[in-house]
């Protein structure tokens, strides 16, 4: 399997990393995902893929505030690094690639 | 640490108000309370967080009830890999986990008890020491009385330390105390075992017993003294104190009865090859030997040590043209003879001289006797 290769959610959720920037934290992820793709996110299934690209070195984090509302908790704040980016073109790039290779009739 | 104070643009809710409920309205306790005890304490708090703030986020909008139900799904639905911890790992707290190697040195440990109980059952020559030596670990069952409620109190003291690190100290000392109660406790056993090794076993065995106690009361001693210094992680002597006495209790209950027949009837056969050697003598001089050694004399091959730990020595009784044959084994700690008896000649019935070390004698002061499977032999089980 290629070192770029992202599953479809992964890629999702990356995209979405990449659109908060600096305010990628768990529940506002889940807010972006669920307002732009219409569609349930749970917090189980975003907390696994965030996990696995942090492992896999597609993503960072750091901590951020705690706030009351939030029992005291602190923030992890979530950034796309460069490999993340690397992956991200290189899907995007895939994608455009087979969409160009449609021939016309296909669709009609 | 970043400094952002900033609420995300897409959850527009009013932190006074929010304050406000969470005052009144709180998720569900035991929910939260199952979330920490799965989840890995690395990622603990970000999630907690984001749960909570989602929980007060859902109040708002869907009311008291849906927000529970969601938060509760949210929690399930965390039951993953990579986000539910190690089985092994203990605390919820950033502490040092109880640790593999801890959970297989308790099984190491109480497997050994199980063998060292089964060991007057088990094939090997004879030892006194082995009889001893389970009688001894099957009565700290007994003693367990004892142990189990302070493995028991000294185990909710580990859980209470561990959450409240604030007394750590006070109860590491705590800790240390019931653990140095139930050393000196079992020190006190070990001393009686002792006294008993040498009288029984002789004075080599019964040095062998002292040296090896000592051992391992230097080495509990100091594994213990430790218990002072590393307050923050959990230690697992207290899983002995519970474990070891409901082990050796158990075995008594389950074990033994199995394992002495297993032991009985294999005796029984080895002893038969002894009674056909004993048949064969007959035929040859129209007598019984007069006793074991000079049937060895005459057929070397016949083995007449038993092949049991726990069976000491068959014993032969020649009466006029008859003869018996029988060996013991102990059971219940130690204190319950069981006597194995072949008696084709009926010498049982005959008047004999009150001797209690005479087999025969014996078994008409069993309280309890059985027919086994191989004819002529039964067995009686004397106090």
């Amino acid at each position: 399997m290629s070192q770029y290769h992202l599953g479809e959610f992964e890629e999702l959720v990356m995209l979405t990393v990449a659109i908060l920037h600096d305010e990628a934290y768990g529940i506002a992820i889940i807010d972006e995902m669920e307002k732009r793709l219409k569609r349930k996110v749970s917090i189980g299934a975003l907390q696994t893929v965030l996990r696995r690209l942090e492992t896999k070195g597609m993503l960072n984090s750091e901590w951020g505030e705690a706030t009351k509302i939030r029992g005291g908790k602190r923030k992890r704040y979530f950034r796309v690094t460069t490999a993340g980016k690397r992956a991200l073109e290189h899907a995007k790039d895939q994608r455009l690639s087979l969409w160009n290779a449609i021939p016309k009739p296909a669709f009609k | 640490m970043r400094k952002i104070n900033v609420f995300h643009s897409g959850m527009p809710f009013l932190n006074q108000r929010l304050n406000k409920m969470k005052k009144i309205v709180q998720p569900p306790s035991w929910a939260l309370l199952f979330f920490r005890s799965f989840c890995r304490r690395e990622i603990i708090e970000d999630i907690e967080g984001d749960l909570l703030e989602k929980f007060y986020y859902d109040v708002n909008s869907l009311g008291t009830s849906k927000a529970k139900q969601y938060f509760v799904l949210s929690i399930f639905s965390l039951l993953r890999p990579g986000i539910v911890k190690n089985p092994f790992s203990f605390h919820y707290n950033n502490t040092n986990r109880m640790k593999w190697k801890n959970w297989l040195n308790l099984l190491l440990v109480n497997g050994l008890l199980l063998i060292l109980i089964s060991l007057p059952f088990l094939p090997g020559p004879p030892n006194r020491l082995a009889i001893g030596l389970s009688g001894f670990l099957q009565s700290a069952g007994f003693p367990g009385i004892i142990f189990l409620p302070l493995g028991l109190l000294w185990f909710a003291v580990e859980i209470f330390r561990l959450r409240n690190t604030k007394k750590a100290s006070a109860l590491s000392g705590l800790a240390y105390g019931i653990g140095i109660t139930a050393l000196i406790i079992l020190a006190l056993f070990c001393i009686v075992f002792c006294a008993m090794a040498f009288s029984e076993a002789g004075a080599a065995w019964g040095s062998v017993t002292i040296i090896t106690f000592i051992a391992v009361f230097y080495f509990l001693f100091k594994r213990l003294y430790k218990l002072r210094e590393n307050q923050f992680s959990f230690h697992p002597f207290c899983l002995y104190l519970i474990f070891v006495p409901l082990i050796t209790f158990g075995a008594r209950k389950i074990f033994i009865q199995p394992l002495s027949e297993m032991s009985r009837v294999k005796t029984i056969e080895q002893a038969n090859r002894i009674i056909s050697s004993l048949e064969n003598f007959n035929d040859r001089n129209n007598r019984y030997p007069g006793s074991l050694a000079e049937l060895q004399k005459s057929d070397p091959s016949v083995k007449v040590e038993p092949a049991t730990m726990g069976v000491l020595n068959f014993r032969y009784t020649k009466i006029n043209d008859g003869y018996s044959l029988s060996f013991s084994q102990w059971l219940e700690m130690g204190s319950l003879e069981e006597i194995v008896l072949y008696d084709k000649h009926g010498l049982r019935n005959l008047p004999h001289k009150y001797d209690y070390s005479n087999d025969l004698v014996r078994v008409n002061y069993a309280f309890e006797s059985y027919d086994t499977r191989y004819p002529d032999w039964r067995y009686y089980q004397c106090d």
